[in-house]
């Protein structure tokens, strides 16, 4: 997570960076429910092709989502043996692992083929028809473009944080564990503190363009949908209803 | 203590900084590395203090290669050093890296460091972020004197501080060279940093394009603007007599110095 390798854009022009963001995150989510839904090995080797085929496809190089897996590498561990200290047996607890996986590695996948303005014209797309209801979409679109357009500033800023609290001589890599949570505030700290600054003068840089919550929000490139955008949500959408059966009725 | 760079190459993924970089720099003087944007400065600052590991070579500090027990002979103050402030009160904001280098005296150490920047004592009581961008700079540079490091390295020192500070900062680093401290920094602050220290390297592409004597290289009006600097107006106007009247007034430091040269070599 420190060097950022969870959550950069990376352009190489391929046909997944093409389809529409609404269409890759309609897709995640289908590959959530398919990953939640699958509960054999047989499942989950099905889901990591049509995962490695995406990957493939996507022209980002293999090692990139790897590292993204393992920057979590503590949490996987945790969720592993918090099941096992439960009483789950040790084939589910891995089943679980593996969802884990898919699951991550199918966000990295949305995150390295999309840019975060992408991304947040996606997500107010997914929200718009909760607005018949009078579900502030302008408003919720926009707090998720910003925390998008954040993340890798934040990561970069605690990049920075964590470099000059080493350099006064705190040892995070170590340290014993009680001494690295307490160390955990040199960075949170700071952290809190530039976000609040940047927040600030984000809406102060807002405020001077006459910026109101209240309009609507419009677009220049819109989403637009292709073939290859129903391509690939008719695919999820089959091996949605294929796990379904395997599942339920099987 | 000497610091080396022994064939050090260095890239940030398939972006080449340094590619066999070899110099070093001298013991008890004040050197600024200066260089145009993305030239390799700062990252120079970051092999230096370990942060950063090389992708060959090695960087030397005395006779030891930087590690992180080394560190301690180190005191680097980065760019934004006000970032890293967070703790309550200034007090407890210097303690932090006494404790993590685990130092004797801690609380000396504190009194000593802020008086040494021209604070009072009763700053110690005070929450830091209450602090104007000047005063958090200085508590950043007191954090670091109080674990009495040989090398300071200094990051842009400059940046969004006014001239009072500026010259307040002047003082110290010429006290600090006396008391026998090597000082490394890194400045695009020309005007600034022509007026105190010693030896300068001139970085591009990842090479010293060139170094010495802070005059011979700060004078150099080809191979300064070939690295995208500009000579400092004072030193420029001493090139400019001396290219025009075939005058050689001397390079000086001080503006009012200047004048004085002046007047004498136009026998007013």
């Amino acid at each position: 997570m420190r060097n950022g390798s969870f959550s950069r854009y990376y352009n190489t022009n391929s046909i997944v960076h093409m389809i529409n963001p609404l269409c890759k995150i309609l897709a995640m989510l289908i590959f959530v429910v398919m990953s939640m839904v699958g509960s054999c090995v047989r499942v989950m080797c099905g889901l990591s092709i049509i995962l490695f085929f995406l990957m493939v496809l996507s022209l980002v190089p293999l090692k990139k989502y790897l590292s993204s897996v393992y920057s979590m590498k503590f949490l996987l561990l945790v969720i592993f043996f918090i099941n096992i200290l439960f009483g789950v047996s040790i084939y589910n607890s891995f089943i679980m692992l593996c969802r884990v996986c898919l699951v991550l590695m199918y966000f990295s996948l949305l995150l390295y083929t999309t840019t975060t303005n992408e991304l947040a014209l996606g997500f107010s797309s997914l929200l718009r028809p909760l607005g018949i209801f009078g579900f502030p979409v302008s408003k919720v679109s926009m707090a998720i473009a910003f925390s998008l357009n954040f993340i890798p500033i934040l990561f970069m800023e605690s990049g920075k944080i964590i470099k000059s609290q080493t350099s006064r001589g705190f040892n995070y890599r170590d340290g014993s564990f009680k001494d690295r949570i307490n160390g955990f505030n040199s960075v949170v700290i700071p952290m809190f503190v530039l976000s609040m600054k940047r927040a600030d003068s984000i809406s102060d840089a807002m405020e001077v363009k006459q910026f109101s919550f209240n309009s609507n929000r419009s677009s220049i490139k819109g989403v637009r949908w292709h073939l290859s955008d129903f391509y690939m949500i008719g695919c999820h959408l089959l091996v949605l209803v294929f796990v379904l059966i395997k599942e339920v009725v099987l | 203590m000497e610091v080396k760079f022994n064939d050090v190459s260095f890239s940030y993924g398939k972006n080449v900084i340094f590619d066999k970089l070899t110099c070093s720099i001298s013991s008890g003087l004040i050197s600024a590395i200066i260089g145009s944007s993305g030239s390799g400065k700062s990252t120079m600052l970051d092999l230096i203090d370990g942060l950063i590991p090389c992708s060959n070579g090695y960087v030397s500090v005395g006779n030891y290669k930087v590690n992180d027990s080394i560190r301690k002979s180190i005191g680097y103050l980065f760019q934004f050093s006000d970032d890293q402030i967070f703790n309550s009160s200034v007090y407890k904001e210097i303690e932090f890296g006494l404790k993590c280098f685990k130092c004797d005296n801690i609380d000396s150490r504190i009194r000593d460091s802020v008086k040494l920047v021209g604070f009072e004592e009763s700053i110690l009581a005070m929450n830091p972020y209450k602090l104007s961008n000047g005063e958090k700079r200085k508590v950043a540079i007191a954090s670091i004197l109080a674990y009495d490091p040989d090398i300071l390295i200094l990051d842009e020192p400059t940046v969004g501080l006014d001239n009072i500070s500026k010259n307040c900062l002047i003082k110290l680093f010429k006290d600090l060279k006396k008391a026998g401290k090597t000082i490394i920094l890194v400045s695009h602050d020309i005007n600034f940093i022509h007026k105190f220290v010693d030896y300068i390297y001139l970085i591009k592409d990842g090479r010293i394009y060139l170094e010495g004597n802070k005059y011979d290289v700060l004078s150099n009006e080809e191979a300064m603007s070939e690295c995208g600097l500009v000579v400092p107006s004072i030193l420029h106007f001493s090139n400019l007599v001396y290219n025009k009247k075939g005058v050689k007034i001397g390079y000086r430091d001080e503006i009012n110095d200047l004048i004085k040269d002046v007047y004498r070599y136009a026998k007013w």
